[in-house]
């Protein structure tokens, strides 16, 4: 939790002092002597039953269900530790470490004992899998309710996973008023590094800020020339470019259909921003083709993206429309070569022919060691976080199979995801606990590339996503926290934008026809080549002016 | 220290002269101690120090129970107080959230008014006595310790419409507390002697005070300074306090912006469009009266004004001056539109599924209704069956809410979530709860509301996440567990009598993208009215029945022949046959010749009709003047409500 934070909660409650000081003595309840044998696994939650974990994850503390008391014994060889507090099995951070730290590339055993109107019952052990390979320290998320049109307290927070240590990044609430209300969202970072960051900032203090080696922007990106400012953004590893979707959004509601509302994009074309000339410049831009969700391949050399084909019959306004042929909405996955010499692209090619299944491929995302793409699918569209058919996809980019990822899957919904740094972990937001709440997800990805049991991101207390109201929202990874403060954040918020130019596309970024066959060559190959380390700046886009 | 500074509201002591340190010390004994009233007569002290406390709480009491308990209940219904450690987390995160998590805690004893009415008057009684010791109140003027509590009663019954649009957590008691905590800090400043324990206490209760209780620490430290008007020590200390400790909040709490952490836990009400001033100056008089409070026992010319009150006539005529002032204020603040306490009344009943008392209360209704009163109304006649008989026995005539500023009201933020769970459309039940609960918080209302739409609709581990957080209150843990005993099972959960009309209406919707805008009574006019439907009667009749509140002759008559198709051998309602008789006669597209019209009821009373109207359009009256001299006798009639029921703004 946040340290400022905690300053309130204890001096609010005097007493709340004694109780944490109490507290923090862990306590180590016994097992009981006489109980009765099931063969039954325990009803836990969150579900870290059989689970793979990284060596340096926070406690994963649960809680029995249908139980009134309950304890946990954890083994791994001559090591033994028991927990519990009523229901709660509340793990001791120090402990937890120095039993994950043993049990690395093990199993830890764990016994559950529940008391149940009087009497204890030992339910069948499980196990709990430790990878060798560590998951990157923190992640970031914005925290929001699962509103529709309403906003009032938007965070992005960053989390060490290592312990539960929660911080703002930035919060609204510090330059929101009523009549000036601000929505915060797609917070990106440049190759996992903090340093090189943006989020944008819609309607109150309006603008992008984009963080270049600690210093924050305010980026005024709208103009005459695109649908909209930057959406989607994505950092090129290694070059001062972020290349954005630009979406005309819109939304309408179900009036049974328990996904509730259906968020659809009217229009979308594909944008570049050099971050040190303040320019913009169209990457793609079909007329019958909406372009969204761009993302980088590790190498640098290649931009990934969905794009939908949707032809309108303008009988009736592009919005009204969309409404009635939603479900015709299929997005396929394509790449363009980027050549970070002239910063030109080559020619768009299909890398996953979502439509011809019937389907729609959201959100490419290539492992950082070039091996896998992920990719959100779901029957139509590319709002996948409300549709309970919407599951997360794992291509091999050798063989160009794509198949629906073993393990992690629910029959709620599977949206946004991303990939550790060093490719072992992927994470991703999942409905599954409720169907309304999207919570974080994490799965180990051994080196075949299968997926083991995802488990959902450990909290103190194992009861909180009972009474926690707010989604879980584009989860990143960071290999290091963010040092700017939210205040600062805030009084670059408040600041003047800076003004960006558009530049026309020449030859090189110009609007490219789709191919229609999945591409068959190898130019991504297995292993992620180190990125040009091509000077910023140094290499000038194509300007010329397009006919 | 200089002694003036201790001066008191007391009368002056006769006698023999003392020394002036004695002298003070006495009179601060004679100050609080009604049997050292040497100079003042014993009566008056039990009347301004006992009896008209005691009246002020009586009339507070009468005024929150007898006059607003329905208010005081939908207090605690828009409100959450959850015995959970996040519950706790989430709130004590800003300045002053402490505040706001006692506020919802007691709040929950509004479920019974006069418990909650009760706590909370003695509260104010503490304020009152604090007060006196506080601000060194002279037994004479011990009234004056009461505007406060006043200005807290004011605050409690005089917010009106804004009860929707409250994002002030626990507010009503958390103000009250707010002020006790005050108070009582002043009285503990005021209470030592030693400077410096005077100065550190103003420090340390600053940051703890303002940490737990925000800007009501800081005014606190404000009246301890100009207790110790002359120490410009207490001046520089409470300065820095003021100023430094907001600022240091600021950079160490997120969610607030600069200009707000000085008014941290301030009852602020603010949309995007207006701010309720009508609060701010009441409790910017709650500052001023406190800082007035504190700077008058130093003030040598009110202490020479005091010292001149023996005349008891003088200090009566004030004492009574004073209460008349706070009683009239109250009564000034206090919202008694009854429609306004009407709505609530029949919110609940709808609430709690008890459809003839929203009928009762409607037919009692001495003005005519909100459109959100027709709305309720309408959801009881439905569940009664009653649309087709009575429904224009009632007034459908309907007037804008009253509210004292430019505030605007929208149904979707007052009772659309219960509506639309209704009429079973429990996607935008839970849209409007959902989006409520972001803007105003979630509170026990909108949780009752998503429950029941999440069963309805057979999200039954959504509905278990709710029920959960309903379980851990206090008021509705019951509530909670009676539908989680239904909960994965759409049988019993239709066989529940409130959700068995629902689950029809539910099984019988199709899914289609739509939208409200924002309007609940035309999305459900326009829907309902353009909807047919032979699988269900029960959905049929509303159809229908939206039918005649649309005044459409073309969607009126396939929903009216299928509803004497699937109702062969019934009696055909009363207003059906009245629109049917009508539109009958006014197009000619269906022959009506062989319907078997009631003879006095419809074919007679409609030629009346026909008459008297025309009788009056001939003497030159106006259609609303014609309406308003027909409603006695034809308003209970869909001709009436069809020709002069006009320019009914929905909001």
């Amino acid at each position: 939790m946040n340290f400022s934070h905690n300053i309130f909660k204890t001096a609010s409650a005097l007493c709340a002092v004694l109780v944490f000081i109490l507290a923090s003595c862990t306590s180590h309840p016994s097992v009981p002597t006489s109980f009765n044998q099931s063969n039954q696994e325990p009803e836990i939650y969150p579900d870290y039953k059989n689970v793979t974990i990284p060596p340096n994850i926070a406690p994963l503390n649960f809680a029995v269900r249908n139980a009134d008391a309950a304890v946990a014994r954890f083994t791994f060889g001559s090591t033994t530790l028991v927990y519990g507090e009523q229901t709660s099995i509340l793990i001791d951070e120090d402990e937890w470490k120095d039993l994950l730290s043993q049990a690395k590339g093990k199993d830890i055993k764990v016994e559950v004992f529940a008391q149940k109107d009087g009497s204890w019952t030992s339910f069948k052990p499980f196990s709990i899998s430790v990878a060798e390979e560590e998951i990157d320290q923190y992640i970031s998320y914005r925290l929001i309710f699962p509103s529709y049109v309403a906003y009032e307290m938007l965070s992005i927070s960053q989390r060490d996973l290592t312990s539960f240590e929660e911080k703002d990044i930035y919060n609204n609430m510090l330059v929101s008023t009523e009549d000036n209300g601000q929505c915060i969202n797609c917070h990106s970072y440049q190759n996992y590094k903090t340093s090189n960051m943006q989020f944008h900032m819609r309607q109150g203090n309006g603008g992008t800020m984009i963080v270049r080696d600690n210093r924050a922007e305010k980026i005024d990106m709208k103009n005459d020339s695109t649908i909209s400012a930057g959406v989607y953004p994505a950092w090129h590893p290694t070059l001062p470019l972020i290349a954005y979707s630009t979406n005309h959004t819109g939304q309408s509601f179900h009036t049974r259909d328990k996904a509730k509302i259906e968020v659809q994009d009217t229009e979308s074309d594909l944008i570049i921003y050099d971050t040190d000339k303040h320019e913009i410049q169209t990457i793609s831009g079909l007329a019958d083709e909406m372009e969204s969700f761009p993302t980088w391949a590790p190498s640098g050399d290649m931009l990934y993206f969905g794009s939908a084909h949707f032809v309108y019959k303008d009988t009736v306004p592009h919005e009204t429309e969309l409404i009635h042929r939603y479900r015709e909405v299929h997005y396929n996955i394509y790449r363009k070569p980027f050549d970070q010499k002239t910063r030109t692209f080559g020619e768009t090619e299909l890398v996953y022919d979502a439509a011809a299944e019937n389907l729609s491929a959201t959100f490419p995302r290539i492992s950082p060691d070039g091996k896998y793409m992920l990719v959100g699918v779901g029957e139509f569209g590319c709002f996948h976080v409300w549709h309970p058919d919407a599951d997360l996809y794992l291509m091999d980019m050798k063989s160009k199979q794509m198949r629906k990822l073993e393990n992690v899957n629910s029959d709620r919904a599977e949206s946004y995801h991303s990939w550790s740094s060093n490719s072992r972990w992927i994470m991703f937001i999942s409905r599954r606990d409720d169907g309304n709440f999207s919570r974080l997800y994490f799965a180990y990805i051994d080196k075949n590339g299968h997926a083991h049991k995802a488990f959902e991101l450990p909290q103190r207390d194992p009861n909180f996503y009972t009474y926690f109201m707010r989604s879980y929202n584009v989860p990143e990874f960071m290999t290091e926290p963010v040092s700017l403060s939210p205040q600062q954040f805030a009084s670059t918020a408040k600041a003047e934008a800076v003004k960006t130019t558009y530049k026309p596309n020449g030859k090189g970024m110009g609007i490219q026809p789709m191919l229609t066959e999945p591409v068959t060559d190898e130019a991504e190959n297995g292993e992620a080549t180190p990125a040009t380390d091509s000077p910023t700046g140094t290499a000038p886009a194509n300007n010329a002016a397009r006919p | 220290m200089n002694k003036k500074k201790k001066g008191t509201f007391y009368p002056k002591n006769q006698g023999t002269d003392i020394p002036t340190q004695q002298k003070t010390k006495q009179q601060v004994a004679v100050s609080s101690s009604p049997n050292s009233q040497k100079t003042f007569p014993k009566g008056m002290f039990w009347l301004t120090s006992v009896l008209i406390p005691l009246a002020f709480a009586a009339f507070a009491f009468y005024v929150l129970v007898a006059l607003n308990s329905e208010v005081l209940y939908c207090y605690q219904e828009r409100s959450l107080f959850v015995t959970d450690s996040s519950f706790f987390d989430m709130h004590t995160t800003l300045p002053g959230g402490l505040l706001g998590w006692l506020g919802c805690y007691f709040i929950q004893y509004f479920n019974t008014p006069w418990v909650g009415a009760l706590i909370m008057v003695l509260m104010w009684l503490a304020i009152y006595f604090i007060s006196t010791k506080a601000f060194r109140i002279g037994s004479p003027f011990h009234p004056l310790a009461l505007i406060i509590p006043t200005i807290l009663l004011c605050s409690v019954v005089g917010l009106g419409y804004w009860i929707y649009y409250s994002k002030v957590t626990g507010y009503a008691f958390a103000e009250t507390i707010g002020t006790l905590m005050m108070v009582s800090a002043i009285w503990a400043g005021s209470a030592v002697k030693n400077r410096w324990f005077c100065i550190g206490w103003m420090v340390v209760w600053s940051i703890l005070g303002y940490i737990a209780f925000g800007w009501y620490a800081l005014l606190a430290t404000l009246c301890i300074a100009l207790l110790n008007l002359k120490s410009w020590m207490h001046w520089a200390v409470a300065a820095a306090c003021i100023i430094v400790i907001p600022l240091v909040a600021y950079n160490c709490c997120t969610k607030m912006v600069l200009s707000h952490s000085w008014i941290a836990a301030f009852p602020l009400f603010q949309n995007d469009i207006i701010t309720n001033t009508r609060i701010i100056w009441m409790f910017a008089g709650l500052a001023v009266t406190a800082l007035a409070l504190s700077v008058a026992p130093v003030s040598s010319k009110w202490t020479d004004f005091t010292k001149k009150s023996r005349n008891g006539l003088l200090v009566c005529a004030l004492v009574l001056v004073s209460c008349i002032g706070m009683a009239y204020g109250t009564f000034q603040a206090n919202i008694d539109d009854f429609n306004f306490h009407s709505e609530m009344r029949m919110y609940r009943a709808i609430d709690e599924a008890r459809w003839q008392d929203v009928l009762d209360e409607a037919a009692v209704a001495p003005v005519h209704p909100t459109r959100e009163q027709v709305m309720l109304r309408n959801i009881a006649l439905m569940n009664l069956g009653k649309f087709g008989s009575s429904m224009f026995h009632y007034d459908n005539k309907s007037i804008p809410p009253v509210v004292y500023d430019s505030l605007h009201v929208h149904m979707v933020q007052t009772n659309g979530p219960l509506t639309y769970m209704n009429y079973a459309r429990t996607n935008f039940a839970t849209r409007w709860c959902i989006e409520n609960g972001v803007e105003y918080g979630f509170c026990n209302d909108g949780y009752k509301v998503l429950i029941r739409s999440a069963l309805v609709s057979g999200e039954y581990d959504l509905a278990q996440k709710y029920i959960n957080i309903l379980k851990h209150t206090k008021n509705y843990r019951a509530w909670a567990e009676r539908y989680e005993a239904v909960n994965g099972d759409s049988v019993k959960i239709a066989e529940l009598p409130e959700m068995k009309n629902i689950c029809e209406l539910h099984n019988n919707f199709k899914s289609i993208l739509d939208g409200d805008e924002g309007l609940l009574e035309m999305y459900l006019l326009n829907y309902f009215s353009n909807t047919q439907n032979k699988n269900s009667k029960f959905l049929n009749e509303l159809t229908l029945a939206f039918a005649l509140i649309s005044k459409d002759i073309q969607l009126f008559w396939p929903k009216f022949f299928l509803y004497a198709t699937l109702h062969e051998d019934e009696m055909m309602p009363i207003h059906y046959q009245e629109a049917a008789y009508l539109y009958g006669n006014l197009e000619q597209g269906v022959d009506i010749s062989n319907m078997p019209f009631d003879q006095s009821l419809i074919i007679d009373r409609y030629r009346r009709f026909q008459e008297v109207s025309q009788s009056y359009l001939r003497q030159g009256m106006q259609v609303e003047e014609v309406g308003d001299a027909m409603q006695s006798t034809f308003g209970d009639t869909f001709w009436w409500f069809y020709f002069f029921a006009r320019n009914q703004r929905s909001y």
